[in-house]
């Protein structure tokens, strides 16, 4: 907690140092014509480094999309890529030099306790920021500059859990979670009382460490309890070890969770993760909701050969929404502020992403329908019977 | 109560297996390894890959494939790094200094291939290395892998402690212990003998990490660095040196850890493992069975 306070005062600190510095507004291509510069901090390497690559991927995907149309207005859309090797110090001293530098807009992904300090930092030098993930609160309470572009996961357990009781016929439920993630124990903290509100009993709540080295004895406490479903937000590798192990030891019920599950964590658990089921802002499919994540799906799959993921698909509206900010613009010169304003006047209305149409906004923080993706032994696809998203849209 | 035994047994299985290696280096030999958590994680990813390229190949293939390969890596770097810096050293403290160091970034820099070679995502070795079956004992769900690790810990435990006791070698190893110079004016050829040591060191941590990522069901690059925590603190409250007495410390934390993590969670779990190591370093603060550098085996 003291780290954490010296890391946000440090982080104040450099932003008050910066404040003046930069101002944005793009800088001049060859030709005369101006460009918009993003800069784009991610955690490339290090453990967050399986959720950082695709946010980027999806990003640059959008960049080129755009500047492929022609821009916007003329000016062409620059992505600068810095990585924050999964750590705070590296994180802050990135967003610093963004701040001071000539960044009209920064965006980052996917730890909150890395956003955490850099929020202030951009909020300070007027420079808008957009992350991506960063479950974690106080990121966009530090100031009206700051935006979050993933709903957070808190919004979509309870449709979930009422659609693994109606479908799945969950009617028992032991939560297993990383308590040494802030993100994961203050969702666990909220579930016995959205379990109880749908009428299911919670057996058991057993918190594991990311990185644990025994994940048998968890998975005894669990099945002691003898539960229909077991919600799982371990961290990393920690959710297939202990999906496996769970199923080794005779467990046949269902899983289901929501971000940590995604991207390649269920990939080791192969087979063994049948019946599992994530709430998440996307998934690739020709059967989504809302159309301009369908076409996202094939204008990326057929850019990338690969089809995206939900973390691209944060990537791809990040940019989209400075693009419609961009728009709203019209032919005035864009400077941070009025960047910002554009911004502002873009999340009060909406816009169509890759992870809803439209994409909203509840004190700048996205909501968006979200669906459930469920784990056919190879990858995640879209769970069957979605007509609409998990969320009516303005719901939060 | 008797349903958490197997869970324990196969906990301290692989504390045993992944200290055996460290302490024969820190111990025995007065080197400590800090990369010994990377090369033990280096043999769950290259196998990992390894699955991949060669795609059906069973754990009785890959075991002496790693144990070999992770045994020559670690040789390697007993050859590049750690010699050197002995040569080079002015005195036993600062070798020691430099050799941590060193130990890091060595670490670093395997971990960094590890996950490069595993595009930064978790991984597992496929189902065709081994089966992975479950069977009932007293009313306990136990799985062959756990059996696997109990029997490993226990025949690697005591054939590591025959060499080191009874051979020629292993005494000869622990006189480079006591005082290298004058083992050398013996005849001992002591760089081979320390090269030996660490390839069989990294052949240990090579066994132990495949054993580890079947157990697990998933790993990643970084696997190894909680357990190099864990076995520093075993091989300390053991007493540095003693093999058998870090095998009797590695069931103990494993048999705390297992059951309070059962009845308590797994946060109380940490408390407790590490109040046992604060109550011993302030009641033993040599450790259970000290020995002295002469003794130790």
């Amino acid at each position: 907690m003291r780290t954490t306070r010296a890391v946000l005062a440090l982080a104040l600190a450099a932003g008050l140092a910066t404040a003046a510095c930069g101002t944005g507004g793009g800088s001049s291509a060859p030709g005369g014509a101006q460009t918009v510069d993003i800069t784009y901090i991610a955690d490339l390497s290090g453990p967050a480094a399986v959720y950082g690559k695709p946010y980027v991927d999806g990003a640059k995907f959008q960049v080129d999309q755009i500047n492929k149309a022609g821009g916007v207005h003329g000016r062409q859309l620059t992505i600068d890529v810095v990585d924050s090797g999964t750590d705070q110090k590296q994180a802050v001293a990135a967003m610093t030099a963004a701040a001071r530098g000539d960044a009209d807009v920064v965006m980052y992904a996917p730890i909150g306790s890395l956003a955490l300090p850099m929020a202030p930092i951009a909020q300070q030098s007027k420079v808008p920021f957009i992350v991506g993930q960063a479950a974690s609160k106080g990121i966009t309470e530090a100031g009206d500059h700051v935006y979050r572009i993933t709903t957070n996961d808190i919004h979509y357990w309870e449709p979930l859990i009422a659609r693994m009781r109606d479908q799945n016929g969950v009617k028992s439920m032991a939560i297993v979670y990383a308590s040494d993630n802030t993100s994961t124990t203050e969702v666990a903290q909220q579930l016995p009382d959205i379990a109880a509100k749908l009428g299911i009993t919670v057996t058991d709540s057993v918190p594991v460490k990311s990185n644990d080295v025994d994940y048998a004895t968890p998975a005894a406490k669990v099945l002691a309890g003898d539960p229909d479903g077991v919600v799982m937000m371990a961290v990393g590798p920690g959710n297939a070890s202990m999906i496996t192990t769970l199923r080794q030891r005779g467990f046949d019920g269902v899983f289901f969770g929501g971000a940590s599950l995604a991207g390649g964590a269920l990939v080791p658990a192969a087979a063994e993760a049948h019946d599992t089921y994530l709430a998440t802002p996307f998934v690739a499919s020709d059967q989504l909701p809302w159309a301009s994540g369908v076409d996202f799906t094939k204008e990326y799959t057929a850019a990338t050969g690969s089809a995206p993921d939900n973390f691209s698909a944060g990537g791809h509206d990040q940019v989209e929404f400075v693009h419609q900010a961009l728009e709203s613009l019209g032919d005035t010169p864009s400077d941070r502020n009025a960047l910002n304003g554009a911004l502002a006047t873009v999340a009060s209305k909406g816009f169509a992403g890759a992870t809803g149409d439209p994409v909203t906004f509840a004190d700048r923080n996205a909501l968006t329908p979200g669906v459930v993706a469920m784990w056919d032994g190879t990858k995640l696809v879209l769970a069957p019977g979605q007509t609409t998203g998990l969320m009516a849209p303005g719901t939060s | 109560m008797l349903g958490q035994l197997p869970n324990a047994v196969a906990l301290a299985s692989v504390y045993t297996l992944f200290t055996l290696g460290l302490t024969l280096c820190w111990g025995v030999l007065n080197v400590l390894n800090l990369a010994h958590g990377a090369l033990f994680a280096a043999s769950a990813f290259l196998a990992y890959r390894l699955t991949q390229v060669v795609p059906g190949i069973p754990l009785w293939a890959l075991l002496p494939i790693m144990a070999v390969g992770i045994g020559l890596l670690s040789a390697l770097v007993q050859v590049l790094v750690f010699a050197p810096i002995r040569a080079r050293g002015a005195g036993e403290h600062d070798v020691e200094m430099r050799t941590l160091i060193a130990g890091v970034t060595v670490a670093a820099a395997i971990t960094t291939v590890g996950a490069i070679l595993t595009e930064h995502q978790p991984f597992a070795l496929p189902r065709e290395a081994l089966e992975v079956t479950t069977f009932d004992v007293l009313g306990a769900p136990v799985t062959n892998v756990q059996v696997l690790l109990l029997v490993a810990a226990v025949v690697l435990a005591c054939g590591l402690l025959g060499y080191v006791r009874y051979t020629r070698d292993g005494r000869a190893l622990r006189a480079v212990a006591v005082d290298r110079r004058a083992a050398r004016l013996m005849g001992i050829p002591v760089r081979r003998l320390e090269v030996q040591a660490l390839a069989l060191s990294g052949a240990l941590a090579g066994v132990a990490g495949l054993f580890f990522a079947l157990y697990l069901g998933a790993g990643d690059a970084h696997m190894g660095d909680t357990l190099l925590l864990k076995a520093f603190a075993i091989v300390i409250l053991a007493g540095v040196g003693s093999l058998g007495g870090a095998v009797v410390f590695a069931f103990v934390l494993a048999f705390v850890e297992a059951y309070v993590g059962y009845y308590a969670g797994a946060d109380l779990r940490d408390v407790a493992a590490f109040a046992l190591i604060i109550v011993m370093l302030l009641v033993r603060p040599t450790g259970l069975f000290p020995r002295a550098i002469g003794q130790r085996a």
